[in-house]
Formats: C-alpha cells, sequence, structure tokens
C-alpha cells in the first residue's frame, strides 16, 4: 500500500521528461562519438577509456544538473507541489521516485558510455572482466555521488546556484591546500586521469567507499529537505532570494574569495632549499648542487659549470621565459655510466639524482640532455613528451648538448647506435607516430641517438637556425592546460609546423633521413664500431620449477660469437606491467647482469610472477666500445 | 459538541488539536466535528487557522497534539485509502502546465480506484472545458472548475473547497457553488467548505464553525447564528456616557463589537440564545439591520478583542 500510485508516477515522470530524458541521451552519445572521432583524428590517441573519463568529468555533471533542475527544483520549488502533496501518494514515495529515477537514468549513461569503450577498445586497451568491473564501479561511484549531490542542492531553490559555487570554492580549497593530497581521495581518487583508465589490478576500495559515503550523505540530504518540517523548509527555500539576501550572499561570496585567495598565496609551496653546507649553487640560471663530502666540491663545480653553458646559451637561443632551478644531488649508490637513472619532481623545477664523480663526457652529455629535457618539458606545461613531439624533445635535447661542446665529439658512438638500433625497427622509421615503440624495442638512449642522428639531418639540410626555429615553434611554448588548448595543441600536432618550417612532409623526412643515416654506415669511425657490435637476437621463456617458481630464462643467439667482446656483459631486465605502459623506465623491475656468452641460457631467474600476469623482457648488450647499453631484444608476454 | 445523525463514525472528526509552526500557535484546540452527509461551512479570517485545519485533514501535516479522523480513523494510520476518497480543491490550482484535462484525467485515473471517467467528462462538458488544451493556458476561472470536475470524478466520500471561489468572477463563482450545491444535495457527499466569504456558503452549508486564534469560536446553524446576534445603534446627539440599548439582564450576553463614528454609536451582542424582539430599548436606540457578513465579522473580531 505504502507503494500505491508508484508506478502512475513514475509514468506521469517519463511523459514528462522522457522526451528530454532522450534528446539529452542522444545528445551525449553523440558528443561521445564525436570525441571518438576526433580521437581517432588527433595525431596521437587517447584509449577509448579516457574518452569515458570525458563523459564522466564533463558531461554526465551537466546532465545531472538538467536532470535535477527539471526532476527536482520544477518539481518541489514550483507550484505543482501544493498539487502533488494532496495526491494519495506518500510524500516519501514521491521523493524517493526522482531521486531513483534520476540515478536510474544517470547510471544508464555511465554504463553506455562504458559498453561505448568496450566497443571501441583494441586489444591495446586489454579491456578485459576485471578492468571492465573496477571500471564500472568507479564510474558508478561518480555517478552516484554526483546524483547525490545535484539532488540535494536541487531542493535549494535560487540558493543551488550559490551551493555549486561554494562547491566549487571547497574543491578548489582542497586542490590547493598543499596538506591534501586530493589524488587519494574519493571521487578525486576514483577520476585521477592518470590511472582511471589504466588501473587494471586493483580496485580503490577506499576511496570508493569514500565517494559512496558522501553521496550517501548528499542523497539522504536530499531526501530530508523536503520531509523535514512537513515541507514548510522547501517551501521557504522556493522563495525568490530578495535583494537583500542576494547582497548578503554577495558580501558573504566576496569575504570567501577573498579569504580563500589570501589562503591559497599562504598555501604556495616554497621553493625546495638544499639544507646542507655542501652545496654550489648560482642564481642567473638557478642552478644548485648538492654533494656529500667537501672533497667532492671541485666535480660538483665542474658540473654547474656545464649545466651552466648549456643553461644560458639555451635560455637566449629559445623563448622558454623564466626557467625553474635546476638541482643536481649526488648519489653515489648509483653507477656511474647508468646515467639514466635519475629522478625528475616537476614540484620542485628539475630535480636530477646522479653519480657524477667520474663522468666522463659522454656521461657528461647524457645528463645535461636529461637537464635540457626536463626543463623544456616543464616550461612546456609536460605536454612535450606526448607522442608526436617526444623525438623531437629528445633529439633536440641531445643535439642541443652535443653542438654546444663539440659536435663531433660524440657523432660516431651516436649514430652507430642509431644505425644499431635500425636493424630492430621495420622501416620506414616514423619516429613522429611510433616513438614510444621505438623507445621500448631498442631503449631509450639508443632511441634518443636515433633522434639526435634525424636532427643532424635537419641540420645539415636546413641550417642551424631552422632547428631552432623548430624547436622554438613546437618545443618552447607553453600548452594551455585548458581543455580548449589541449584539443587544440591534439589537433595541430607535428605535420603542419613542419611543412609550414620546410616545406617537406615529416614523413618525406624521415624517409630521407633514414636513406641518409642508412649511408653513414660507410663511414670508417662509425662501421669500426659496429663491427664490433656481434649481431646478437634473444629470446625469453617461461617455465616452472619443482618447487611451482615461474622462471624466467633467457637465450642469446650471436651470429657472429668471434667478436663477442671478452668484457660483455648481458642483462635482463623483467617487470610487470599493465597493457598501457608504452614506456618502461630504463632501470624499472628487476635487472639479472650475466657475463656474455653462447651457453644458453644466459639467464635463468626465479620471479614472482603468476598466470596471467603481463610481463614486460627487455635484453642488452653492454661492451666497453659503447657508453651505455644497446638493447637486443624486447618482449611482452603474458604468463601462462 | 458531538453529533452523530447517522449512528456512525463523523465524516470528519477533530478534537483538541494544537499545531504550531515554530514560535507561531496556528491552532490551539480546534475541535469540530462533521457528519456523514452534511455540508460543513469552515468560516474564518485569513490567519486564523482555516488552510492548517485542511493540511491536516489532508494529511499533509500532523497535528501536535489531539486527534484528527476520518470516518473514525486516524490519517496517519490511513493516509493513502482516506485521500483516495477525498475531492480536493484548493484555493490555487497547480496542475502540471502540461497536462490537459485529458492527460490529467489519465494521471488521476491510476491514483484514484474509484475515478469516474463519465462523470469527469460529464463535467468536463458541463464546465465547456477543452479536452486538450494544456492547464497553463486555462484561467483561474477554468481552473477552479476543472479542480472541481477532478475532485467529483473521484466520487468521493468527502469533499474539502479550501476557499475555491477566491478570485473567481461572479459568474464562474456562481456556476462552481452550483455545482457544489447540486452536488451535495444530489449525492449526500460530505463536504467542508472552508472560505472567509460568508455568502459562498449561505445557502449550502447545514451548519457552520467559525474559527479564530486557531479554536473554534462558534459551531452551529447559520440560522442560529443570525438569530442570535443583534446590533443596535444609536445616533450621537441622543448618546451618552454608558448608554445601554435595554436591559438584558434576563440574557446571557456577548458584547461582540463596540464601535463609534460622530453620528451614531453602534453595539453588537451575542445572545446565548435567540436575541429577543420584544423588548423594550432605551431612549434613543434602534435595533441595527445586520447582513450575515457583518454578523460574522462582528463575532470574529468579538473573539479577536476578547470582549465578554
Amino acid at each position: 500500500m505504502a507503494l500505491a500510485g508508484a508506478p502512475t508516477i513514475v509514468l506521469k515522470e517519463f511523459r514528462e521528461h522522457g522526451l528530454s530524458m532522450l534528446l539529452l541521451a542522444l545528445g551525449y552519445l553523440a558528443t561521445l562519438m564525436l570525441a571518438h572521432a576526433q580521437n581517432q583524428k588527433a595525431v596521437f590517441s587517447m584509449s577509448p577509456l579516457e574518452i569515458l573519463l570525458l563523459a564522466i568529468t564533463l558531461i554526465l555533471p551537466l546532465i545531472a544538473f538538467i536532470m535535477g533542475n527539471r526532476l527536482v527544483s520544477a518539481e518541489f520549488l514550483g507550484h505543482t507541489r501544493q498539487f502533488v502533496e494532496a495526491l494519495p501518494i506518500k510524500s516519501w514515495v514521491f521523493v524517493s521516485i526522482k531521486y531513483f529515477l534520476g540515478l536510474f537514468y544517470m547510471a544508464s549513461l555511465a554504463l553506455a558510455a562504458i559498453a561505448y569503450a568496450w566497443l571501441l577498445s583494441d586489444s591495446g586497451d586489454a579491456l578485459d572482466e576485471n578492468l571492465l568491473r573496477i571500471i564500472a564501479i568507479k564510474t558508478l561511484s561518480v555517478v552516484f555521488f554526483i546524483w547525490g549531490v545535484v539532488f540535494c542542492f536541487s531542493f535549494f531553490g535560487y540558493l543551488r546556484f550559490a551551493l555549486y559555487v561554494a562547491l566549487g570554492l571547497v574543491v578548489m580549497t582542497l586542490i590547493f591546500y598543499p596538506e591534501f593530497n586530493e589524488k587519494e581521495f574519493g571521487p578525486f581518487a576514483l577520476l585521477d586521469s592518470g590511472v582511471f583508465a589504466f588501473e587494471r589490478d586493483e580496485l580503490p576500495v577506499k576511496a570508493v567507499f569514500q565517494t559512496l559515503a558522501m553521496g550517501a550523505v548528499f542523497s539522504v540530504g536530499g531526501f530530508l529537505l523536503p520531509l523535514m518540517r512537513e515541507g514548510s523548509l522547501l517551501e521557504a527555500l522556493a522563495k525568490p532570494v530578495s535583494r537583500s539576501n542576494l547582497v548578503v550572499l554577495g558580501v558573504i561570496g566576496v569575504g570567501v574569495l577573498a579569504t580563500l585567495g589570501a589562503l591559497f598565496e599562504s598555501w604556495e609551496k616554497e621553493e625546495y632549499q638544499f639544507s646542507s653546507d655542501h652545496v654550489v649553487s648560482q642564481t642567473t640560471p638557478p642552478i644548485s648542487i648538492l654533494y656529500q663530502e667537501p672533497q667532492h666540491l671541485s666535480q660538483s663545480q665542474v658540473l654547474l659549470d656545464a649545466i651552466e653553458t648549456q643553461i644560458v646559451s639555451l635560455q637566449s637561443e629559445l623563448d622558454l621565459g623564466e626557467l625553474p632551478t635546476v638541482r643536481v644531488v649526488l648519489d653515489t649508490d648509483l653507477s656511474a655510466d647508468n646515467v639514466n637513472d635519475v629522478r625528475f619532481s616537476n614540484a620542485d623545477g628539475v630535480l636530477l639524482r646522479a653519480n657524477y664523480l667520474s663522468y666522463n663526457s659522454y656521461s657528461m652529455a647524457v645528463l645535461n640532455t636529461n637537464v635540457i629535457h626536463q626543463l623544456i618539458q616543464f616550461v612546456s606545461g609536460s605536454r612535450r613528451t606526448f607522442e608526436p613531439y617526444h623525438w623531437l624533445l629528445d633529439g633536440f635535447s641531445r643535439w642541443w648538448v652535443e653542438s654546444n661542446v663539440d659536435i663531433k665529439q660524440h657523432e660516431h658512438e651516436l649514430f652507430a647506435r642509431a644505425l644499431y638500433g635500425l636493424n630492430f625497427l621495420e622501416s620506414p622509421v616514423d619516429l613522429s607516430g611510433n616513438w614510444q615503440w621505438i623507445a621500448d624495442a631498442v631503449n631509450y638512449p639508443t632511441a634518443e641517438a636515433l633522434a639526435y642522428t634525424a636532427f643532424r639531418y635537419f641540420e645539415q639540410e636546413y641550417g642551424r637556425d631552422k632547428v631552432l626555429e623548430l624547436a622554438n615553434i613546437i618545443l618552447a611554448p607553453t600548452v594551455s592546460e585548458s581543455v580548449v588548448g589541449m584539443v587544440k595543441d591534439r589537433l595541430t600536432g607535428m605535420q603542419k609546423p613542419f611543412a609550414a618550417l620546410t616545406g617537406a612532409s615529416l614523413d618525406d623526412f624521415f624517409y630521407q633521413w633514414q636513406e641518409w643515416l642508412e649511408a653513414k654506415s660507410s663511414d670508417p669511425s662509425i662501421s669500426k664500431l659496429l663491427e664490433s657490435l656481434p649481431m646478437v637476437s634473444a629470446t625469453v621463456s617461461t617455465q616452472i620449477d619443482v618447487n611451482g617458481v615461474q622462471r624466467l630464462v633467457g637465450n642469446y643467439n650471436f651470429d657472429n660469437g668471434e667478436v663477442l667482446a671478452v668484457d660483455a656483459s648481458c642483462s635482463m631486465q623483467h617487470v610487470l606491467v599493465s597493457p598501457f605502459d608504452y614506456e618502461i623506465g630504463y632501470t624499472s623491475g628487476e635487472l639479472d647482469v650475466q657475463p656474455c656468452s653462447t651457453v644458453n641460457p644466459v639467464h635463468d631467474v626465479s620471479s614472482y610472477y603468476a598466470a596471467g600476469d603481463r610481463v614486460f623482457v627487455a635484453f642488452e648488450y653492454k661492451a666497453q666500445s659503447f657508453n651505455q647499453a644497446l638493447r637486443v631484444g624486447a618482449y611482452r608476454l603474458v604468463i601462462e | 459538541m458531538q453529533r452523530n445523525a447517522s449512528g456512525g463514525s463523523p465524516a470528519i472528526a477533530l478534537e483538541n488539536v494544537h499545531k504550531r509552526y515554530g514560535t507561531l500557535q496556528v491552532l490551539n484546540g480546534l475541535s469540530l466535528n462533521v457528519e456523514r452527509g452534511e455540508v460543513y461551512g469552515f468560516l474564518g479570517r485569513n490567519g486564523a487557522g482555516k488552510s492548517t485545519t485542511i493540511r491536516l485533514l489532508m494529511g499533509i501535516s500532523q497535528a501536535d497534539s489531539g486527534s484528527v479522523k476520518l470516518f473514525g480513523q486516524d490519517i496517519a494510520n490511513a493516509l493513502i485509502p482516506i485521500r483516495q476518497r477525498i475531492g480536493y480543491v484548493a484555493q490555487e490550482q497547480h496542475f502540471y502546465p502540461w497536462m490537459s484535462p485529458k492527460s490529467l484525467g489519465k494521471f488521476l485515473n491510476g491514483l484514484y480506484p474509484n475515478w469516474d471517467k463519465a462523470r469527469y467528462q460529464e463535467l468536463l462538458d458541463r464546465f465547456e472545458l477543452p479536452l486538450k488544451r494544456k492547464s497553463a493556458v486555462f484561467s483561474g476561472g477554468m481552473k477552479a472548475k476543472l479542480a472541481l470536475s477532478v475532485a467529483l470524478a473521484t466520487r468521493p466520500l468527502i469533499l474539502i473547497l479550501d476557499e475555491p471561489t477566491a478570485g473567481m468572477d461572479p459568474v464562474a463563482r456562481r456556476e462552481f457553488l452550483d455545482l457544489v450545491r447540486e452536488e451535495t444535495s444530489r449525492a449526500g457527499t460530505t463536504t467542508f467548505f472552508s472560505t472567509h466569504l460568508i455568502d459562498d456558503i449561505e445557502s449550502i452549508a447545514s451548519r457552520i464553525g467559525i474559527v479564530e486564534h486557531g479554536k473554534t469560536i462558534y459551531d452551529g446553524s447559520l440560522y442560529d447564528l443570525s438569530k442570535g446576534v443583534a446590533a443596535y445603534r444609536i445616533d450621537s446627539e441622543n448618546d451618552y456616557p454608558d448608554a445601554i440599548p435595554g436591559e438584558f439582564a434576563m440574557h446571557a450576553v456577548q458584547a461582540l463589537q463596540h464601535t463609534k463614528s460622530p453620528q451614531h454609536r453602534t453595539l453588537v451582542l451575542r445572545f446565548a440564545d435567540v436575541a429577543p424582539t420584544n423588548i423594550d430599548l432605551n431612549m434613543g436606540w434602534r435595533v441595527h439591520p445586520m447582513s450575515l457578513e457583518d454578523i460574522f465579522i462582528a463575532v470574529v473580531a468579538g473573539e479577536s478583542q476578547g470582549q465578554t
């Protein structure tokens, strides 16, 4: 009996709002399809799950707002409430119908977006049942929260707009408050673009519960408002805000904004400063080197001077604006030749770790390349590691460092490395479209060498000034962080500005560069280096030992074993990955280093992998003739 | 106070009902009974507590204390079945503006088990209400007629009218009242007619209640009320301090209203029984004729001023 009349009310809601709901749903789907089409056209595409995230963060809240206005505000704050309250239906039933209809509609839209993403997903997304479950739970939790907020606020009449503004301010406050890591809390954590589409193993249970709890609080608030004081509270809220109240609200709003502004200012993180006495630094350009012992001072000063040389000239040639502080921390636990093993945190400008005490010129160049790379990344708003530009960033950084010191100094090794890398790549090599895959296949230093040679070819064809012009056009400008700016950036890509600058297409350029590079193999210095390298291929297999432990076995096949250097070492890197992690950190996971041998297996290691895990395995060959290891095989395999 | 002509429970029974909104005591011990088939005129000034009483009868609000029963049942315990047997016409009609009388009928058909489609159609025809036009374009009078059509199509056991003629033009008002009169006499529907216009109920109500400050100050027939109140007037030139109309010592009497103008002074008295017609008045005093509205105003004013 309590639900008597409920079907009639539901039918009435559909008759009243059905067309709007249908049109909104169609518009929503059309937007998703448009986003997908734009994504396909874009120079680098997102996962369909990222489009889903776009739908949840941008489109669904808007639809929820419209539905809140239609289903709740128009009904309870309009005069029809007086008609409804005399009908033979209980108030809580009527409110519940509104609530659940809205929730069902919003959840349906969210599920439709998930289904759409699922249809569009390809093998690269690996949208399996578990990932689908995680995405669905996260999405529905956020939808529950959004609808709870909208449902509750919709009862507040004209004040609801002020409440939305207040909520926005609260969100901003939380984001800006340095002690609060919003990416670990509730809906912020669930909607974190860095993990939303990529976290496939673990459901963020805590964040889900936080989100559901907050959604429940708002939902209960929404239920209580129309039932409190027999609807008289709602009647008061339905009245238009008087001018005097509006003035009071305005004064409060300005006061809150001023307070928050002051708070935000006071919350600005002070720039990190090394506190040790063992620091050598300068202010223009800002560089700071932290060392451990007094005897490291001289090497630290040498490093500082080397970095200064690079940065000062970079600043004068590229329009980079104000540069952040470059900090380098001496870490003697790192191997001297492994200069890639540095850490970067954009929270405090450029921060690198390196063991620079015994650097040779090559290692110094690698470190300086890192510095330039990170500086440009910093000023470009972290947008230049996106695939179409990444080769440009890497190649320019290395080219800049080498040309600032002595372009011939490491050229032979870099060219030999690039040519060796070509053996593992299919022609034609597309540095712009397949950068992540290339870096994955041949390792980061070799990919960088390839990009460096491309810049050398560009310099030869168009001159140094054009190189700088290209960098100024693509690398130096800061990309807007607004949605419009990002979309514009995604649609512009590399092709148009490159063609405008050179009159040639990027594809033609890569083709000609590759021919030019291959011709370089006849250079005696380069061919000598190449001849010192064995033609190696490596394979990996998995097996379970008698103890039930999963083992990884690495075998090498040396075509010309006679040139196998006696001091050569072979390494096998293996790391658990998600299907989306294209770029695997150079030092991620486990590393097994063995003397190279023609007797297999060279590597036979136990692992903690389980059936179904995706594992990245890379093999590298390191000989004295090259400063950094060369990758001779890379695989992604699923443990059976 | 308790009347029960038909032998069953009264259609409406309010007993010592109190209701407060915040600091405002709206109902302060209100009691009234409406018998089955009776047309009860519920009179009171704006703010006297009429609408709150109706909200209690409809189960929209709950009494703080006291009992509210319809057909012997507590409204709170049988809200839906009772509401399904109540036809309600509010002061202002707020139908869904997108609904036409036709779609409104379909909607309400799902909520009222006794919905009478034929009767609804008949009433719409009688009032010449366009079947398919959205109610948003209806005038106030048309909406009130639509509301009455809806209320009667539910085949109600109780018809509750909450100042339904307020704002109506005279013709629409007449049509509306004619239908109410016809319906109540034809179907014997118990009718609770709340109004501050005594004319509305003059020819319909078999009994009236007057509410003031949240309690009933009169409960009886309109005839008794009109016969029990009399106004006496004396011209200023004949008046003197403390002059009284006559010797009423033999009657229980309450002075309801005492007004003075430069020309005359008027005293309205309420008698416990029928106002005497054969009493000798003092020199200069004469009986002043009163309309029902005058009587109502005087009764309410008397309560309001607490004069006895």
